[in-house]
């Protein structure tokens, strides 16, 4: 028979990637539940990720255990607002938001793509070149664009796509892990 | 004030409690921000296990002293000690001082159906929630609800509740498992 394509313990095999890269491209709508770990020289933070993207409007749950702590980032046509306890707050980018709300950031505008293991969208910023390694099978293992560099650790699959389960992203001395428990395509 | 002795004759009682929750975080216009389900267990005084099973698995343990929260995912541990922050979150109000609750908070009673509903309004503005409803069917608490001041609430459910029920105490210890990354806060 056909030899069997290499295939890692989870299930992906080479060649994968590219078949199914088309879809992962069109998959724009999507929830995601996860966590996000920060580390940085001064800070050590960890939350729960409930986030429901589309093209054109993202909402993300950053919030502690017991749903304490709750933040929630909205952005719809380039206007972001993060909501608190405290309030309502507007700025000009979502990293300027949580940088002043929370004191730290998480890379929001291009993780839409990073977090599918897409590069950013070069049409949304100018300085987006980027360099992409892939593993043995040919799927993204380190990508680097905006200072960021992003190590793809785990993978899992969702309906029919393969899709990163667990990402490690650096810039300078900041540390993100990003874990997703689940991924849902969604309607609107 | 009535209400509050009536919640006081409800809670003293409770040595310990033992369920299986749904949570879920609605926004102002009900829309559903996250929805978790997993198991707790508490016990006087102060003692808390809750355990987050789906769509992710989170614990946070309590020795009474100490209060663990750890994340498997990120293979993480933090480590804070208890204060009125930490024990503010619904699970820890059942396991603390009954005077402590009322000193706190303004109590409010309603009959709804069979259940009766405490709400509890914060004296200082200061806490997580605006508002905090316990919902008892007869004896046991069945039900917390919390709304905050952007309007969102948090509903958490219980089922197969144990009131009083035996815990063994190594519940509330929490062993740090190999390669974790500890991180203490405010130690």
């Amino acid at each position: 028979c056909a030899s069997q394509a290499p295939m890692d313990e989870s299930g992906r095999q080479a060649g994968q990637w590219e078949r199914q890269q088309a879809a992962v491209e069109a998959f724009d709508t999507w929830t995601l539940v996860g966590k996000a770990g920060l580390r940085t020289p001064e800070e050590n933070v960890s939350a729960n990720l409930d986030w429901k993207q589309t093209p054109y409007y993202f909402r993300m749950l950053i919030s502690g255990p017991f749903g304490g702590g709750r933040n929630v980032l909205e952005g719809r046509d380039g206007r972001f607002s993060l909501s608190n306890s405290d309030g309502r707050f507007e700025a000009e980018t979502p990293e300027a938001l949580m940088e002043e709300q929370l004191g730290w950031a998480l890379p929001v505008s291009a993780m839409p793509n990073w977090v599918r293991g897409l590069p950013g969208d070069p049409t949304k910023d100018q300085n987006s070149g980027y360099q992409l390694e892939t593993d043995e099978l040919g799927f993204p293992s380190h990508l680097a664009q905006n200072g960021w560099k992003i190590d793809y650790r785990d993978w899992e699959k969702a309906d029919d796509l393969w899709l990163p389960r667990r990402m490690v992203m650096h810039y300078d001395d900041v540390r993100i892990t990003l874990v997703v428990n689940q991924w849902q395509a969604s309607e609107e | 004030d009535d209400a509050a002795e009536r919640l006081t004759e409800r809670l003293e009682p409770l040595e310990s409690y033992q369920a299986t929750f749904e949570q879920q975080i609605l926004d102002g216009s009900g829309d559903r921000l996250q929805s978790a389900r997993g198991e707790m267990w508490l016990a006087r005084p102060g003692m808390l296990r809750w355990e987050v099973d789906a769509p992710y698995s989170q614990t946070v343990v309590s020795d009474g002293d100490d209060v663990y929260m750890y994340d498997p995912d990120l293979e993480q541990v933090t480590v804070q000690e208890m204060d009125d922050r930490v024990t503010h979150t619904p699970a820890l109000l059942l396991s603390g001082s009954v005077d402590e609750l009322t000193e706190n908070y303004e109590v409010f009673h309603e009959q709804d159906g069979g259940d009766d509903v405490f709400t509890l309004v914060p004296i200082s503005a200061d806490t997580l929630f605006e508002e905090l409803s316990m919902v008892f069917e007869g004896e046991t608490l069945s039900e917390l609800w919390m709304m905050d001041s952007t309007g969102q609430r948090t509903s958490i459910t219980f089922s197969n509740i144990t009131l009083n029920g035996y815990i063994a105490t190594d519940m509330f210890d929490f062993e740090i498992p190999e390669g974790t990354d500890v991180i203490r806060e405010g130690l």
